[in-house]
């Protein structure tokens, strides 16, 4: 590859650390001239830096501690396999780089060089050798920080959130795992959307632990969960969200499955912080600060600028540095070079070509014959298979990639035929997935598939559902997602009445599955249930012990010899547990899952359980009318008097 | 007390007017007052014309500003120098590209204004030259190429060649940004690109060539899908025509059509296959393909079946494979 003479872009890390005031890009204070000294550019040669030990894993992407020979300097390298992206996706990474290599702000994570090796594309980085604040609690705290810690440490993320709001962008992916720290206690904001893998694999040592967290939509502001249009200010929920993290050490209701966070998020108050329950103490200024950012009217959150302002920053003195973060994190936990990290790789063979053609009277065109290369995508081991489907419980927790089908509006009992729909008439009786859009929301990639009726009557779009608690009847939305088998819930409705909507969610981790699950459901494939079901599955593999087994359908499938029926076996059984509200779905049967006839007892047994769940939707809205009607009586007794 | 600072605020035309000012007399040597000045008064524009957050812009003062930006040559004088501020540009990039999408009936001032002014367009380009600069300069470029004045004057400057090299730069981000406009330029004005294509054939395709040829995995995949895409277009059709009679362009795509990356195989079918249907085959091009009948028929009935939900594609592949046995 040909150097290019115009290669020389990228600036090295100044010690920007002392640059805290600044708060506004746009105005004269210029972070390209202030932040920046000028020493040697970054390299876009691969040769010019030592790959050191591997620090993080996404799905497609490995980040590795590198050396960077010209300057000794040390970096972070993500290395992403393109071949693993689809068409139109290596644009998207090309937007979210540039966004990251646009920021020029001390607290944000600045992309310092960005080339393409071979199919790889190289993404480089200061190395933040704290590791994310996710991390560190997991390493130290897991009850969470001092309070200096907390404000000193929110106070520069609130920064960088403030350069990137007005820069025009969205953060979308606030939380701790989010927030690196460097040897000196300086805090970057990482993690653009799609680009959210880097870090949220850097130094994470405890997946299981983190599992349980990730695989929920907590750090999602209500109005990103219902679909609305959102802002900037769903940024600023989702860093009140990372100060409860940081302070109790998991984000609040970390511990419920997804569709409970959703619910509970959407219909109860907002979390606050529990002074009194808190493990350290804490001054009412970051309670009030937190309650500040988590109105659930995004209107009457504050912007980052005005967030700044609140006295529990501003008694954050400037002359206060960092190295409190130091003393009081980073020397009580392992470096992150030293804790422990996961796969060990194994190099795996490439394809050959078979076949060569035969141009003989003319001259061939010359195609340089390239080394082989093998991909981060390549050298993951594990293969995605039914019988680790079946027995999650056992397999080292991981981070699965999400597939949330959204089946929205419904009444389908009235619609179904009277006698109930046979096994043979599924098709005809029963409403039909339709494939219908994806959504992208928090750096999460759902599929929001909208239910369609013989008659053709088309269903509401999510954003008319919203989740809440008093919903209407015959209207209820089922989510069904990737999951650990222990995260699974078994939805017992008890405290949250509209059993009707289940899901589970656990978090996309990273964007290989976002492309590859946009390739799952190709339009040509609309409105077949079965085929829906089956194409939308291999994104869900949580049984899957590495990321990487979710492929696009162009890539080598390795795994079954009916791909089709495996995935859907699995994607099913998760379906029916959720629905079933039982972890104990027979998994004995699941093979069988792969004839027409026993797929259409599926869906009628999903069918009907979903009925049920209707029935008992109708009646607790009936209970809730009585109730209600109960309380208005209450609230004028007048009326009842006369 | 607010009487006081009101007297700070400039107005649209002093905005300008010092805006003009202080660049004309930036130097070779760092100026930071004039840089500083610059700036503020770039961010006070920009807040003129997009609103402050809680106040919408106010039309009339829109509308002032952008006439006294047409009357002191603001927006060329700002990309000229866009490589000499010493602070972040984003706000000119702003202003640039919030007057360009202004709008009166079924005029826009701006792309009137910048159609005559076919210097500040090759500024653009060029400015991917500059990394400093040549993300900003991409930003605003494509906002011109929606309009197709301005691609015309793009597509005829002597500067359109030098995307070719750009977009081989080893700068990921710029690259690909490149990359992006340049797709811009062939994509959003069809009826003037095939005009143009048609003029430009040889000189054109010469360079595309390199892009196929190019050892960067990125650069090969999106020309190849580009390509695809210019030659389905209808409007092409001529173009297309003429491409699928050359045997070394089939070689070519015969040879992308087993390369190491299942992408760029995939991209390559898409080229492929239009040589195949078409009817009126040239005799080099039928001769290529009958020696590699066997060969062609064995490999495709194994190409990708992995692919299992792209029927279109199976049913393109199935109908090659009948093509080539009938041959």
């Amino acid at each position: 590859m040909s150097r290019h003479p115009f290669s020389a872009r990228e600036r090295a890390p100044g010690d920007s650390s002392r640059f805290l005031t600044i708060t506004r890009i746009g105005s004269s204070q210029s972070a390209r001239g202030d932040s920046d000294e000028p020493t040697t550019p970054f390299s876009n040669q691969a040769t010019d830096y030592q790959l050191l030990e591997p620090v993080g894993y996404g799905s497609s992407a490995v980040v590795y501690k590198a050396l960077h020979h010209p300057n000794q300097q040390a970096v972070a390298i993500k290395i992403i396999d393109l071949d693993a992206f689809e068409r139109r996706q290596i644009d998207e990474l090309r937007r979210e780089t540039q966004v990251m290599s646009l920021s020029k702000h001390p607290n944000v994570l600045q992309v310092r060089a960005a080339f393409v090796e071979n199919s790889q594309l190289h993404l480089v980085t200061p190395y933040m050798s704290g590791g994310s604040c996710l991390d560190i609690m997991q390493a130290g705290f897991p009850k969470g920080m001092d309070e200096l810690s907390i404000a000193l440490i929110l106070k520069q993320a609130l920064q960088g959130l403030s350069y990137i709001h007005h820069t025009g962008h969205i953060h979308r992916d606030v939380k701790a795992g989010n927030l690196l720290i460097d040897h000196t206690g300086l805090v970057k904001l990482a993690d653009f959307g799609v680009s959210s893998s880097l870090t949220d694999t850097v130094g994470d040592e405890r997946q299981g632990e983190r599992l349980t967290f990730v695989g929920t939509p907590c750090w999602m502001a209500p109005e990103v969960m219902e679909q609305k249009a959102y802002d900037a200010k769903a940024d600023i929920w989702s860093f009140g969200i990372t100060a409860l993290e940081l302070a109790t050490g998991k984000a609040p209701l970390a511990k419920f499955p997804a569709l409970k966070v959703l619910m509970m998020t959407i219909a109860q108050p907002p979390p606050t912080l529990n002074l009194a329950r808190a493990s350290h103490k804490y001054s009412k200024q970051l309670k009030e600060m937190i309650d500040y950012c988590l109105h659930k009217n995004p209107a009457q959150r504050p912007s980052a600028d005005r967030l700044l302002q609140h006295p529990f920053f501003k008694s954050v003195r400037k002359s206060t540095n960092y190295s409190h973060l130091v003393t009081a994190l980073l020397k009580k936990v392992p470096t992150l070079e030293r804790r422990d990290h996961k796969p060990k790789l194994n190099p795996r063979e490439q394809f050959s070509r078979g076949v060569s053609w035969d141009f003989s009277y003319a001259n061939t065109p010359q195609v340089e014959d390239r080394k082989e290369f093998i991909s981060p995508h390549d050298l993951q081991t594990h293969v995605s298979s039914p019988e680790a489907a079946r027995d999650p419980g056992a397999a080292a927790p991981t981070t699965p990639p999400t597939l949330s089908t959204e089946l929205l509006d419904h009444d389908i009992a009235s619609e179904k035929d009277p006698d109930g729909p046979s096994a043979n008439c599924f098709r005809d009786a029963l409403p039909r997935l339709d494939t219908g859009h994806w959504i992208q929301r928090n750096g999460q990639v759902g599929y929001g598939a909208s239910m369609q009726y013989p008659s053709g009557s088309q269903s509401a779009l999510p954003s008319e559902a919203p989740l809440s608690a008093n919903f209407r009847v015959g209207r209820f939305s089922v989510s069904t997602a990737a999951a650990n088998a222990r995260q699974t819930p078994t939805d017992d409705g008890g405290a949250v009445p509209l059993s009707a909507g289940l899901a589970t969610d656990s978090r996309c981790d990273a964007l290989p599955l976002t492309t590859d699950a946009l390739n799952l459901c190709p339009p040509s494939r609309r409105g077949r249930f079965a085929v829906s079901a089956a194409t939308a599955a291999p994104a869900m593999p949580s049984s899957d012990r590495n990321p990487p087994s979710v492929r696009a359908p162009d890539v080598d499938s390795e795994a079954a010899t009916s791909p089709s029926e495996a995935p859907f076996a699995s994607g099913m059984h998760r379906l029916w547990k959720v629905l079933l509200g039982s972890d104990t779905a027979p998994t004995t049967e699941l093979p069988e899952l792969s004839t027409p006839t026993a797929q259409a007892q599926a869906i009628n047994q999903l069918a009907d359980a979903i009925a049920d769940l209707k029935a008992t939707n109708a009646q607790l809205q009936t209970e809730n009318a009585e109730l209600s009607a109960r309380l208005h009586r209450l609230a004028s007794p007048k009326d009842d008097s006369s | 007390m607010n009487f006081l600072f009101k007297s700070k605020v400039k107005n649209p035309h002093e905005l300008v007017k010092t805006v003009r000012e202080a660049t004309l007399k930036l130097g070779p040597n760092e100026n930071k007052k004039a840089n500083e000045e610059i700036s503020k008064c770039l961010v006070s524009m920009r807040t003129i014309l997009s609103g402050d957050g809680e106040n919408e812009a106010a039309p009339d003062q829109v509308a002032q500003l952008s006439q006294e930006t047409y009357k002191y040559d603001l927006l060329p004088l700002l990309v000229a120098n866009l490589g000499r501020f010493e602070f972040e540009v984003n706000d000119a990039v702003h202003i640039f590209n919030i007057l360009l999408r202004r709008q009166i009936g079924s005029r826009w001032p701006t792309v009137e204004y910048l159609s005559t002014r076919e210097k500040t367009l090759t500024n653009l380009i060029s400015g991917y030259e500059n990394p400093d600069i040549a993300l900003n300069c991409g930003m605003i470029l494509r906002e011109c190429v929606k309009h197709e004045p301005l691609v015309r004057i793009v597509l005829y400057s002597p500067l359109f060649y030098n995307f070719f090299q750009y977009v081989e730069l080893s700068t990921f981000d710029v690259a690909s940004d490149a990359f992006a406009s340049f797709k811009d330029v062939l994509t959003r004005h069809k009826p003037l690109v095939a005009e143009f294509l048609k003029a430009n054939y040889d000189e054109f395709f010469k360079h595309y060539d390199q892009l196929l040829h190019s050892a960067n995995y990125v650069t090969k995949r999106q020309s190849l899908k580009l390509l695809g895409e210019l030659l389905l277009d209808r409007a092409n059709y001529h173009v297309m025509t003429r491409y699928i009679t050359y045997e070394d362009n089939l070689k070519l795509i015969m040879v992308l059509l087993r390369d190491k990356s299942k992408n760029i195989q995939y991209e390559a079918f898409h080229v492929f296959k239009i040589f195949v249907a078409n009817p009126n085959k040239s005799k080099p091009v039928l001769a290529i393909l009958k020696k590699n009948k066997e060969k062609l028929l064995g490999f495709l009935s194994s190409f990708q079946n992995d692919r299992k939900d792209d029927e279109q594609f199976a049913d393109e592949k199935a109908f090659l494979i009948k093509q080539i046995q009938a041959m």
